[in-house]
């Protein structure tokens, strides 16, 4: 396999959603057939075969695989043998494994003919699975039955061939409301194409770090603009990265391209690459990467999902199948990094923001990962809480070593901490380096202003006036030493 | 003149005590800051100001009348609330339906009614989000929102619950500007907050809660000279700490100030 020589000719297309959207699209249409079957009205005693029509439409809905077909058929098999009136239902087996087949091969190789405005493929897909399933049912029935061949030439086939053009007529008009709900729910791709596959592909990491994002350019389903365009960052280990930028210039979706989230949990295009401990994340699925980056949200209650300390600590790790010794141990070390030692017990109602915020950090340590990641982590907390946070960070950054990505914008509580800024604005990089020279960046090229401290902002107000200073004003003691320092001088003088 | 008159207050039965004896008075046009420690108690006397809450003794009074007895609906003519998570008290599909809500149950109606509500988004700057649906907007321009909500009902009193943290500096910008303008409306803007800068920098008068008291009542210069933030869980601004490195020790009340100070000590500017 060749190794990929330009990363950022590489395009990912993927539609929202997981890997079960087949599975849950198929259970709502199977529920919906289930209830139009037991009330449809008949005439003349014919009545459409509901759940033949919803599981055509959830299978050209979703297009699963034909595994995944017959999975979505024999429960409709089972469901109409458990309510059918037929005197041998069992041969719905038979016809709905047939009918597997025929909505499948529909669904992946008939492309969407159209007449005007509409695709008649859910009218033709409903009228041919109808019939491949009812004549395999039929005969089954004939063959048990015993049934004379001649009233099942002439009055059974025929019947079948008026339940077929039923279906034609009620399957597009299941199809198309369901098709225009899923979209506006954002449920659908755009366009016809298959998801991307980059499992076969040889991606070599161009640059150094632990994490290394590459000529990326993302744009989420359905948006026009690019979320990120062409941005590029190496973070190394051991470093305290804050990523800053106005509200939508990229700061979430630049962290959720490392953790994989971008493109796998979110779908979308994207172009470049970005290397997350070595692996590619278009290769390596979220559950993979989150044993070397973790990563908490702003809102990290949603993260909490047991009802006790110790249950949320054994969660992932039991998901990653340790043993119940390794699961105490990390549990107790995770715990203690983040002093909530000896709570296990506790249940998680009871526990204050801050405390909460650092169990999900704990839950997160517990998996040992490389990198952590913050997506604006101090919003809900006070004065306090934000100082007892950012220095819990540091330390977790300067003792274990940790690397360290935040996205912030109180730029003051993390410049005691953080060893390098990057400022985004419009989805672009535009200014990295040491906080100090991106804060002059801002202030010079009046992107973000706002957030620089008002500490700083005021050297570089007096600075403007013709002031110099000794060092910057990047901490109270350090603008206060600078400011002693310059008056000292003056008062020397005079 | 809107007081609470030896407020104690606990939740439930036997819960813990929060507040004992509480003695405020809120006047027309002050911009006042409630602060202290998460857990102070300091959300609760805005709960008790507006009805949200019962004090479990004492009074609470609106221009010499006792409205203890009165819900949170009742005293709306009078005060209003921005809640921190402002999208929790939005609920109708419009921002034009949700500013206009109030004074439809205050009585008005037709052109009155939409004179009133347009005037009240104009103030706000959320005019251009009339026909949008509330919660798909920024919290910021929730704020503003339910603010506008506040500014319909011509209310006396505003509470505003932490409006500006977790907001970035153009936020904070934007709704200290709105804040300003309210009081030159005459309107009193009693603030729950930890931002210690817009505290020094902008209100009239500070009330600090502590161990279940007012610990602090009076102006922010008085509270950072000759207070004790520290003990009571409040951080000193950074105008203030760097005043005080300046010679003669001036009290400044923003970043502004200080850098005036500052060249005036270096014979600059």
């Amino acid at each position: 396999m060749e190794p990929v020589k330009d990363v950022s000719q590489l395009v990912f297309t993927k539609a929202r959603g997981g890997r079960f959207r087949w599975l849950t699209v198929s259970t709502l249409m199977l529920a919906i057939g289930m209830i139009l079957h037991l009330v449809s009205p008949s005439i003349a005693g014919f009545t459409p075969n509901w759940m033949i029509a919803t599981y055509c439409v959830a299978i050209l809905l979703t297009k699963p695989n034909f595994r995944q077909c017959l999975g979505i058929c024999m429960v409709a098999a089972l469901m109409e043998v458990f309510t059918s009136k037929s005197a041998f239902p069992y041969g719905d087996f038979a016809s709905e494994f047939a009918g597997a087949y025929v909505a499948g091969f529909f669904a992946h190789k008939v492309p969407p003919i159209r007449v005007g405005k509409f695709s008649v493929r859910p009218m033709l897909c409903g009228f041919v699975t109808t019939m491949v399933s009812g004549t395999v049912f039929v005969t089954i029935l004939k063959l048990v039955m015993g049934i004379p061949m001649n009233v099942f030439l002439y009055g059974i086939l025929p019947a079948v061939v008026l339940v077929a053009v039923g279906n034609a007529i009620i399957t597009p008009f299941l199809y198309f409301p369901a098709l225009r709900l899923f979209e506006s729910m954002h449920y659908m791709a755009d366009t016809e194409e298959k998801d991307s596959d980059h499992g076969d592909l040889t991606l070599v990491q161009q640059q150094p770090g632990v994490v290394s994002v590459e000529h990326l350019t993302y744009t989420y389903p359905f948006s026009e603009k690019p979320a990120l365009s062409d941005v590029s960052l190496q973070i190394e280990n051991n470093d305290f990265v804050v990523v800053t930028g106005p509200n939508g210039a990229g700061k979430t979706t630049l962290l959720m391209s490392m953790i994989g989230a971008v493109p796998h949990y979110f779908g979308g295009t994207m172009n470049g690459m970005v290397f997350t401990d070595g692996h590619a994340t278009t290769q390596t699925n979220i559950a993979d990467l989150a044993s070397s980056i973790g990563v908490i949200l702003a809102d990290y209650g949603a993260q909490i999902v047991t009802m006790t300390v110790g249950e949320e600590m054994a969660f992932t790790l039991e998901n990653h199948g340790f043993p119940p010794e390794e699961i105490t141990k990390r549990s107790k070390e995770a715990l203690a990094k983040v002093h909530l030692d000896g709570l296990e017990e506790r249940k998680v109602s009871t526990l204050s923001g801050g405390q909460r915020q650092r169990l999900a950090i704990a839950a997160v340590l517990a998996e040992e990962p490389k990198v952590l990641v913050f997506d604006e982590p101090t919003s809900a907390l006070d004065p306090e809480g934000i100082s007892d946070f950012y220095e819990l960070v540091g330390r977790l950054n300067r003792e274990y070593g940790m690397t360290v990505v935040v996205a912030e914008h109180h730029l003051e509580a993390v410049l005691p901490y953080a060893k390098r800024f990057v400022l985004l604005d419009g989805g672009r990089v535009v200014s990295e380096g040491t906080p100090e020279s991106v804060m002059r960046a801002m202030y010079q090229n009046h992107i973000y202003e706002e957030a620089i401290p008002d500490l700083f902002r005021a050297q570089l107000a007096l600075e403007a006036d013709g002031e110099t200073f000794d060092q910057p004003f990047l901490s109270m003691d350090r603008a206060i030493a600078a400011v002693k320092k310059n008056l000292g001088k003056e008062e020397h003088v005079c | 003149m809107l007081t609470l008159q030896n407020v104690s207050f606990h939740y439930g039965e036997n819960g813990p005590e929060i507040l004992q004896n509480i003695q405020l008075n809120f006047g027309r046009g002050e911009f006042v800051a409630v602060t202290g420690r998460n857990g102070s108690g300091k959300t609760t006397i805005t709960r008790l100001l507006t009805g949200l809450e019962k004090p479990t003794s004492g009074r609470v009074c609106y221009n010499g009348q006792d409205v203890t007895r009165e819900d949170a609906a009742a005293r709306s003519r009078f005060i209003g609330y921005v809640f921190q998570q402002p999208d929790r008290q939005m609920f109708m599909s419009t921002v034009r339906e949700e500013v206009g809500f109030g004074p439809y149950q205050q009585g008005k109606r037709g052109a009155e009614l939409d004179a009133v509500v347009d005037e009240a988004m104009h103030k706000a700057d959320v005019f251009r989000f009339a026909d949008e649906y509330p919660r798909t907007l920024s919290r910021g321009d929730q704020q503003r929102i339910a603010i506008a909500s506040a500014l319909a009902m011509h209310t006396e009193y505003i509470v505003l619950d932490e409006p500006t943290s977790g907001q970035d500096g153009r936020e904070k910008k934007r709704l200290s500007a709105l804040m300003s303008q309210m009081r030159e409306a005459g309107i009193t803007v009693i603030l729950v907050t930890h931002d210690m800068d817009i505290v020094a920098g902008q209100c009239t008068r500070v009330i600090v809660i502590a161990d279940h008291h007012v610990a602090f009542d009076g102006t922010p210069d008085v509270l950072f000279s000759e207070g004790r933030p520290e003990e009571w869980g409040l951080a000193y601004p950074a105008s203030v700490r760097m005043g005080r490195s300046l010679p003669g020790a001036p009290y400044c009340k923003d970043m502004a100030t200080f850098c005036e100070m500052y060249r005036k000590a270096r014979g600059i500017g």
